[in-house]
C-alpha cells in the first residue's frame, strides 16, 4: 500500500520526480563510467607491470641482493647448483605455474663501425612467452622474437637498431665485461626489433637469450629467477604468495629477498600512486556534486509539499507515517534514477566498446586504448549506495515536515 | 813553438769537449738503458712464455693464466685457464690489440689501456718497448732497496702506448727496471708496480740474461688491491711472422 501510494505521488509530481530522477541518473552515471574506466586503466597498468615488463608475479633474489648485488655481482647471484635448487623446489609447489632464470648485463652494441651502449635482459624464449605472451602480436614488432634454436639471437628496441642501421638479420657483436673485469665479446644476430612503449628504454634495450647473456659475463648462474603464480594478479595475493616462498626456500637452505610485482614495477607505482590521487580528486568532486545534486532535489520537493504533509497528517497519517512515505518515494527515484544511470553506463560502454578510442600517456611511445570496464559488483554497490542516498535524501526533510505542528503546517508557504 | 794563446785555447777547448761529451754520452746512455730493460721484459726476437695474473681485491683471489708468444712489438696470447677460455686470444700487432674467441666473426678491437684482470691492463702482457715508445730524460739516481738505480722520467711518444707517463727506476748494474710508477696525463698516479728478474734466458747464444719473473702492481688509488703477474717456462723459439696473422687466427 505504502508502495503504491508512493507510486501515485511519484507520478502526481511529474516534473519534480523527473528533474530529481535525471538528477540522481546523471551522478549515478558519471560515477560508475568513472569507476569503470579507473579500474580499466588499474588493469591495464596490472597486465603491463606482470605480462608486458615481463615481471611475472614474484621475482626472487639472493639475499641482500638488492642492497649490494651491483656491486659484487658474483657474490649476491645464485650459482648454477642453488638455480637448481629452487626451481625444484617451486615447480613441486601447487601455487607456482613457471619458474625461469634471468641475467641482465650492460655492455656495447657495435655493428662493425660504431657502437653504443645497451643493457640487455637475458631471458629463456619458452617461458617468456608464457609470461609475456606472444609479443609478436605486438603491434610494432618486426621480426621474430628469440627462440631457443637460435642462442646468439638479439630483439632490440627500435630506436637502438636505428641508431646503428642495424635491420633485421644483420650481425653485431655484444660487448661487455665478465664479472671479474674481462673484456668479453660474442656475435649476435638481429632477429627482432619492436618498439619498447617507453622513450627511455627504446635506444638501449636488448634482449638475449639466457645462455648468451650467460656466456657475454663468464657466469653459469643466474641473477634472480621469476615466478609466474596460478593467482597473483592482485598485489595482496602476490605478497602472500611470496611470504609462503620465502620460507619453502629458507626450509631448502637458501636464503631469499622476494618482491611482487607491484612492488618492483616502478612504472606501476608511479602511475597508480598519481593516478590515485587524480581519481580521488576527481571522485570527490563528482561525489559532492552528486550528493548535493540529490539532497538538493529530494529536500525542495519535500519542502514544497509541506501543506501536503499538513493535510495529510490532519487526515491522521502519524508522524513516522508522513516519514516512511517520504523515504519511500526517495527510495522509488532512487532505484528509478540507478536504472536510468545504469542505462546511461551501458549506452557510453557500448559506444566505447564499438569506437575503440585510443590515446597516447606521457612517457610512451605507442597509443593505448581507453576502455571503461563493467564491474557488476561496483555497479551493485553504487547502486546501494544510491538507494542509501536518496532514502536519507528524503528522510530528513521529511521528518521535519512531520514534526511541525499542523496547523503551521497547513498554512506553509 | 808554442804560445801562451795557443795553450790557453787548447785548455778551453778540452774543457768544452769535457763538458759536452757527457751530456752527449748521456743521451745515448738513457736510450741504452731503455733497450737494455726492455730486452728483460719480453723485447726480443721469438719468445714463448707463460704469464699467470693473480688478482686478490676484498679477499676474492681470481687468476688467469695464458700462453705468450712474443716477437719483437708483437704478442700473442692464448688464455689457458680457466678452461672454459682456452678458445680466447689477445695479439698485439703494431701496437693494435684484437680479441679473439670462438663465437666471433671478427676480432673486437681492445684498447691496450683496458683493465685485463685487477690491475694489469692489456698491454702489461705484451713486451715492453719503451726506448722508442716513450722520450725519456734521466732524473737523477736513487737507491731502491738497496740497488742504485737511474731514475728515469718518461712520456709517452705516442697515443697507442699504455701509459701516458712512467717514473721508471733501472738498476744501474743489472740495467733492468725495478719499479715503476705510472701516471695518468693529468698527473695523478694510479699505479705502482715492482719487478723481479729471477728468470734466465739465453739470446743468440750469448750470455745469460735477466728476464722479468714477477711484476707486483698495486692501485694506487684502491689501496688494498694487488695484482701480480707471474712468468714461467721462458724458452726461446724462432716464431714465425705468420704466427701473427690476424685473418689466420680468426677461424
Amino acid at each position: 500500500m505504502w508502495l503504491t501510494i508512493s507510486l501515485r505521488n511519484i507520478m502526481k509530481n511529474g516534473r519534480r520526480s523527473l528533474t530529481t530522477i535525471l538528477a540522481i541518473a546523471l551522478g549515478f552515471g558519471a560515477i560508475n563510467i568513472f569507476q569503470g574506466y579507473v579500474h580499466s586503466t588499474y588493469q591495464g597498468l596490472t597486465n603491463a607491470a606482470i605480462h608486458g615488463e615481463a615481471l611475472g608475479h614474484l621475482t626472487i633474489f639472493k639475499k641482500d641482493y638488492l642492497k649490494l648485488g651491483k656491486l659484487h655481482p658474483e657474490q649476491y647471484q645464485f650459482n648454477k647448483e642453488e638455480v637448481r635448487t629452487i626451481t625444484e623446489v617451486l615447480r613441486r609447489d601447487s601455487g607456482v605455474e613457471l619458474v625461469t632464470p634471468r641475467l641482465s648485463v650492460a655492455g656495447i652494441l657495435s655493428n662493425g663501425r660504431n657502437s653504443t651502449i645497451f643493457i640487455a635482459e637475458g631471458l629463456v624464449p619458452k617461458d617468456d612467452a608464457v609470461i609475456r605472451g606472444d609479443l609478436t602480436k605486438y603491434t610494432a614488432f618486426n621480426g621474430t622474437f628469440l627462440s631457443d634454436q637460435e642462442p646468439s639471437g638479439v630483439v632490440l628496441g627500435s630506436e637502438l637498431a636505428a641508431m646503428l642501421s642495424l635491420k633485421l638479420g644483420d650481425d653485431a657483436v655484444v660487448l661487455s665485461n665478465s664479472y671479474s673485469g674481462m673484456a668479453n665479446a660474442l656475435d649476435a644476430k638481429v632477429s627482432g626489433i619492436y618498439n619498447t612503449g617507453f622513450a627511455a628504454t627504446n635506444d638501449k634495450l636488448l634482449l638475449m637469450t639466457f645462455k648468451h647473456a650467460q656466456d657475454l659475463v663468464d657466469y653459469q648462474g643466474a641473477e634472480r629467477l621469476v615466478v609466474l603464480l596460478k593467482d597473483g594478479g592482485t598485489a595482496a595475493s602476490a605478497a602472500a604468495a611470496a611470504v609462503r616462498v620465502k620460507s619453502l626456500l629458507a626450509d631448502a637452505g637458501i636464503e631469499v629477498e622476494i618482491k611482487t610485482w607491484a612492488e618492483l614495477s616502478v612504472f606501476y607505482n608511479q602511475v597508480k600512486n598519481m593516478f590515485d590521487m587524480i581519481f580521488f580528486f576527481i571522485f570527490t568532486i563528482v561525489l559532492v556534486i552528486v550528493v548535493m545534486s540529490v539532497v538538493n532535489t529530494m529536500s525542495m520537493a519535500v519542502m514544497e509539499r509541506t501543506r501536503e504533509v499538513g493535510t495529510m497528517r490532519a487526515l491522521g497519517l502519524k508522524q513516522y507515517g508522513v516519514t516512511f512515505l517520504f523515504t519511500t518515494e526517495g527510495m522509488l527515484l532512487g532505484l528509478l534514477g540507478s536504472l536510468v544511470g545504469a542505462a546511461i553506463f551501458f549506452t557510453v560502454y557500448a559506444l566505447i566498446a564499438a569506437t575503440n578510442p585510443t590515446y597516447l600517456p606521457p612517457s610512451s611511445s605507442s597509443p593505448v586504448p581507453l576502455r571503461v570496464d563493467l564491474v557488476w559488483a561496483a555497479l551493485t554497490r553504487n547502486m546501494l549506495s544510491m538507494l542509501v542516498l536518496t532514502m536519507l535524501a528524503a528522510f530528513v526533510p521529511a521528518r521535519r515536515s512531520a514534526r511541525m505542528t499542523i496547523v503551521d503546517a497547513l498554512g506553509h508557504i | 813553438m808554442v804560445n801562451k794563446r795557443q795553450i790557453i785555447m787548447l785548455m778551453v777547448l778540452s774543457f768544452c769537449a769535457a763538458v759536452a761529451l757527457p751530456v752527449v754520452a748521456q743521451e745515448r746512455s738513457v736510450k741504452d738503458i731503455l733497450r737494455s730493460s726492455d730486452r728483460a721484459r719480453g723485447n726480443l726476437d721469438g719468445i714463448v712464455c707463460n704469464i699467470t695474473i693473480t688478482t686478490n681485491e676484498e679477499g676474492t683471489r681470481e687468476s688467469r693464466g695464458m700462453t705468450v708468444k712474443v716477437k719483437k712489438n708483437n704478442t700473442l696470447a692464448r688464455f689457458t685457464s680457466p678452461a672454459n677460455m682456452n678458445d680466447r686470444m689477445v695479439l698485439m700487432k703494431d701496437r693494435n690489440m684484437w680479441f679473439i674467441r670462438s663465437g666471433l666473426k671478427k676480432p673486437v678491437s681492445l684498447s691496450p689501456r683496458q683493465k685485463l684482470l685487477g690491475d694489469a691492463a692489456n698491454g702489461d702482457i705484451a713486451s715492453t718497448n719503451y726506448v722508442d715508445d716513450y722520450h725519456g730524460v734521466l732524473l737523477g739516481e736513487e737507491t731502491v732497496r738497496g740497488e742504485p738505480c737511474y731514475v728515469l722520467d718518461l712520456k709517452a711518444a705516442n697515443k697507442s702506448v699504455t701509459y701516458d707517463r712512467i717514473k721508471y727506476w733501472v738498476s744501474k748494474e743489472r740495467l733492468v727496471g725495478v719499479q715503476a710508477e705510472f701516471y695518468t696525463i693529468s698527473g695523478k698516479l694510479f699505479k705502482t708496480a715492482k719487478f723481479k728478474y729471477d728468470n734466465r734466458i739465453k739470446a743468440d747464444a750469448q750470455e745469460e740474461l735477466p728476464f722479468v719473473s714477477e711484476l707486483i702492481i698495486r692501485d694506487a688509488i684502491q689501496k688494498d688491491r694487488v695484482t701480480t703477474m707471474t712468468y714461467g717456462k721462458i724458452k726461446i723459439e724462432p716464431i714465425p711472422d705468420s704466427a701473427f696473422n690476424l685473418n689466420l687466427l680468426v677461424r
